[in-house]
């Protein structure tokens, strides 16, 4: 009780120090070295990475990252609020059941929900079957392979995740709320956008975070579904560890990514305030 | 508790139905989310069949046969289940300790610890991959079944501190007042009374490290050596390399066991209340 | 038996109990009184061994239990919300202590059936806590507490979860259940009533600070301060100036209330050396006032030998409680409000109407004289 002292959490933090602040310490001195000729490291300190980073055929990159990034954040805010307020207001038997089939593909691992996209957007696959069944094509439609692909496989993915957090805060909503803006005269739209949005704010930002950041880094969704001529940040970080063996270089990709992390934190901060927090896994 | 407050919590105000508009688009949502997994559990069971008019498909279990037999499958399949063995029983004992200790304890660095704890949730996967894959380069540690592990517990610990922590700032203290009151030393309060209260709590919480260890993709690509992948690294390299129907298969029993997951536990927790 | 001596506690910078002492017989059915806030509660945590005195000691039975952790000391807590462990049984419950003793399985089966006949509770052994009511868990508490054989129990506020009537019953088998067993019970309330009701003392405590302490005629007939008088029962107060004891008696002073208007009333010994002038509160409870019509109406009064201080005001209401009458005056003077408590409606005449003049009177015993800024 009062007693206890920290020696309990001493493993954990020994754990925590080791696995994860260390190794990610060594990230960002990594990045500031460079890759010698034959692949060995160079410990000279410099910014010539980072500086690297920012060359016309990276910026491309970047930008695509960053794009589809926030097309996926905005797509999926499009669906989930609308998702998540269907749920949080169906009647309690229907409510497990709607969170039921929200938590299957959520639980259900990431790589086998990546390669059903591909199969429903394949050559083979239903939605062409169906198209040149009914007459309306004659050749499938190649869907696969694409940014296209891609998108839609980050929006399926993430999905859940901007839902469950705004899901959280409109379950503990007090709906008179909603009653009272009606019966002082505001009308259907009125009330979403004056009272129920910014009402909901801190779901929202929990979501966008939840997704916006990960989907910079994704690598194996537009690795599977956007064939060999899309790039984007996190193939190209993990080319540098696998093909490329520049190390460094990936390292400082890999902060700048972490960086993006902590602005949009910060960006949270300043739209929610103090007591935002993640919504709990 | 007296009982007439129970009862009150369980009536609820009927909420304001959504628009259409919602509606509809929430159709398209589930659509879109389950979808590509009921097209995957039926691709699994059909194949095509060579007769008279050319290919034609038809009901068939070949996919299963095929993946029943193949030994590449059956070895990672063990993998994962060992290292998420193993990544529970390790990130749940330090998770609850952890938890505990920052749940109860006074100590100088704590709320630092806890923050830290949270930094694996909102930390790319690629980032901490990479992380360890440079650190474990800088330690002359080879990369196998055990760096993986140590990647898994890394990330799951968050999950099960958070579980545990919960339960814990819910729980009531006076039980283990009046537990010491009545006699019992520290050591026994915790014995008798904390740790059969916070069981649940540690079993979801080693549940959720088994399960999320199981999943891994990304991590597991960056940290495991040659001739150690897990499942899911299996299934990877088998979409990436080919066009192998057996992947539906896999697929279908993975979303099975993830449903039966859910089922299970949530039994589990019906038989609680 | 129980004492604590110098008890000081802070909580972040806020002073929670001050200098508190107080002296507990055996067998006593003590009370800590007070509003909430005022430290009741962490007194009792700290008898307890929950917390731990600023400055200050314990001490039981003649030894310091200060630095005693909670389950080395002989007494036994009953918590507010009961704290029964929702995964044990009833049995399990109060056989907890017994378990944690070591004490050997048919003696532990049988103190569990005698703790529980005790409370009459027998036959619920098997139940699940949740499937009993709040007065059927009090009691599994109490049996919990019981069972160990503890010199002294400690309760906090144990029956404010209970709804009215059963409260009141619960009131009266404590007390007889203390008397029977002859232990020391410390029972701590906010609830003036109860403890009139249940305890042989009082110890009626503000703001950290133990105003009095007394057996319950002493706190409700005899308060030593202002707060102690108001916050038990209800009070009429009003305000004057002192001028000067009663020649001959210390225990008696005057209180002028302007308009050339005196009144005789107790001076409690604690204000002994109040100054000539001084602002001061006449208090006088209800129940004490009594009432007259027109000029010259002189009631009987039972009080014999005692000055009598009578005012004629103006009845602003009238309200019937059933059993009693509360009758409110205006004394036009000071604007003062007097409320009379009448118990017998039927010796009131029969024409009383609001705007009429009524005397209101009451005996110089039953006033007293305080100072309003405290004991001190």
């Amino acid at each position: 009780m009062r007693h206890k002292s920290g020696a309990l959490a001493v493993p954990l933090a020994l754990w925590l120090v080791t696995f994860l602040i260390l190794p990610v310490l060594f990230v960002a001195v990594y990045s500031l070295l460079k890759r010698g000729a034959y692949g060995e490291i160079v410990w000279t300190l410099s910014l010539h990475n980072y500086t690297r980073a920012f060359d016309a055929l990276y910026l491309g990159i970047f930008t695509k990252s960053l794009l589809l990034a926030a097309l996926t954040t905005a797509v999926c805010m499009f669906m989930g609020f609308p998702l998540a307020y269907t749920i949080a207001t169906a009647s309690k038997s229907w409510r497990s059941l709607l969170l039921a089939m929200l938590m299957v593909p959520f639980l259900t691992n990431f790589v086998v929900r990546v390669y059903a996209i591909r199969a429903i957007l394949g050559v083979e696959g239903p939605i062409n079957s169906a198209l040149i069944f009914s007459g309306l094509l004659t050749a499938p439609l190649v869907m696969t392979d694409s940014l296209f692909a891609v998108a839609v496989g980050m929006v399926t993915n993430y999905l859940p995740f901007m839902t469950l957090p705004i899901y959280v805060v409109l379950e503990g909503f007090d709906f008179s709320l909603l009653e009272a803006a009606q019966d002082l005269g505001a009308r259907g739209w009125s009330v979403l956008f004056k009272v129920l949005l910014p009402m909901s704010r801190q779901g929202l930002v929990s979501g966008a975070i939840l997704v916006f950041i990960p989907v910079l880094g994704e690598y194996m969704i537009p690795d599977l579904l956007g064939g060999a001529r899309t790039m984007l940040l996190g193939n190209l970080i993990t080319e540098q560890f696998l093909k490329a063996r520049d190390w460094p270089f990936g390292a400082a990709l890999a902060m700048i990514l972490v960086l993006a992390m902590l602005g949009s934190f910060a960006l949270q901060r300043a739209l929610v305030g103090k007591g935002a927090m993640l919504v709990q896994a | 508790m007296v009982r007439g407050q129970c009862l009150s919590k369980h009536k609820e105000k009927p909420r304001p139905a959504p628009h259409l508009v919602a509606k509809i688009i929430t159709a398209a949502a589930f659509s879109l989310l389950l979808m590509p997994l009921l097209a995957v559990v039926i691709y699994s069971f059909i194949a095509p069949v060579p007769s008279a008019s050319g290919l034609v498909w038809q009901p068939s279990l070949i996919w299963y046969e095929r993946l029943f037999q193949d030994q590449l499958i059956a070895t990672t399949l063990l993998m994962s289940l060992q290292v998420a063995a193993i990544t529970s029983a390790i990130a749940t004992l330090l998770g609850v300790a952890g938890a505990i200790a920052l749940e109860r304890g006074k100590f100088p660095g704590r709320h630092l610890l806890s923050s830290l704890t949270m930094v694996p949730l909102v930390m790319p996967e690629l980032v901490m991959g990479l992380a360890s894959v440079i650190w474990f380069a800088c330690l002359g540690l080879g990369l196998g079944m055990h760096t993986i592990i140590i990647g898994h517990v890394t990330f799951a610990l968050s999950y099960v501190v958070i579980t545990v922590r919960a339960r814990l700032a819910d729980f009531d203290i006076s039980l283990e007042e009046a537990a010491a009151d009545l006699g019992a030393t520290p050591a026994k309060v915790f014995g008798t009374v904390t740790l059969p209260l916070i069981a649940p709590a540690i079993a979801a919480g080693g549940m959720m490290a088994f399960t999320l260890s199981f999943d891994d993709f990304l991590i597991s690509f960056f940290t495991a050596g040659a001739g150690s992948d897990t499942l899911p690294m299996r299934l990877y390299s088998m979409i990436r390399f080919g066009l192998n129907r057996e992947i539906y298969a896999l697929s279908s029993l993975l979303i099975l066991a993830t449903i039966t997951g859910m089922a299970i536990s949530y039994r589990l927790r019906g038989l609680r209340h | 038996m129980l004492e604590m001596r110098g008890i000081d506690k802070s909580f972040d910078g806020q002073r929670v109990i001050a200098s508190v002492s107080l002296a507990l017989g055996a067998g006593e059915f003590f009370s800590i009184l007070g509003p909430s806030g005022c430290g009741k509660s962490t007194l009792l945590r700290i008898l307890a061994g929950f917390d731990h005195p600023d400055s200050g000691e314990v001490y039981l039975a003649g030894e310091s239990i200060t630095k005693t952790p909670p389950h080395d000391r002989p007494m036994n807590m009953v918590f507010q919300r009961y704290a029964l462990f929702p995964h044990m049984d009833v049995a399990e419950n109060v056989a907890f202590s017994l378990r944690v003793n070591k004490v050997a399985r048919p003696e532990r089966l049988r103190r569990v059936d005698e703790a529980l006949a005790l409370v009459a509770m027998d036959g619920f052994g098997g139940r699940r806590i949740s499937t009993l009511s709040g007065g059927q868990q009090q009691r599994v508490a109490l049996a919990r507490a019981l069972v160990n054989r503890p010199k002294v129990l400690l309760l906090d506020e144990p029956l404010s979860a209970l709804d009215l009537n059963l409260r009141v019953r619960m009131q009266t088998e404590l007390r007889s259940l203390q008397r029977r067993l002859g232990m020391t019970f410390v029972f701590v309330t906010h609830d003036q009533g109860e403890a009139l009701t249940m305890s042989d003392r009082i110890a009626v405590m503000n703001q950290g600070r133990v105003e009095q302490v007394g057996s319950p005629q002493d706190v409700y007939e005899r308060p030593e301060t202002a707060f102690v008088a108001s916050f038990l029962g209800s009070t009429n107060r009003l305000s004057g100036h002192f001028a000067g004891p009663v020649d001959g008696r210390s225990t008696h002073g005057w209180v002028d209330l302007g308009a050339g208007t005196r009144c005789m009333a107790r001076l409690p010994r604690l204000q002994q050396n109040l100054p000539l002038g001084k602002q001061v509160h006449l208090l006088v409870r209800p129940e004490n006032v009594y009432l007259g019509k027109g000029e010259g109406f002189a009631p009987e009064s039972t009080v014999q030998n005692s000055h009598r201080n009578e005012f004629v005001c103006t009845l602003c209401d009238i309200f019937y409680r059933g059993a009693t009458v509360d009758i409110n005056g205006l004394w036009q003077p000071n604007k003062s409000l007097m409320t009379a408590t009448i118990l017998n409606a039927a010796a009131l005449p029969a024409d009383l109407r609001v705007g009429d003049y009524a005397r209101f009177g009451f005996a110089a015993d039953d006033a007293w004289i305080l100072n309003p800024e405290g004991a001190q």
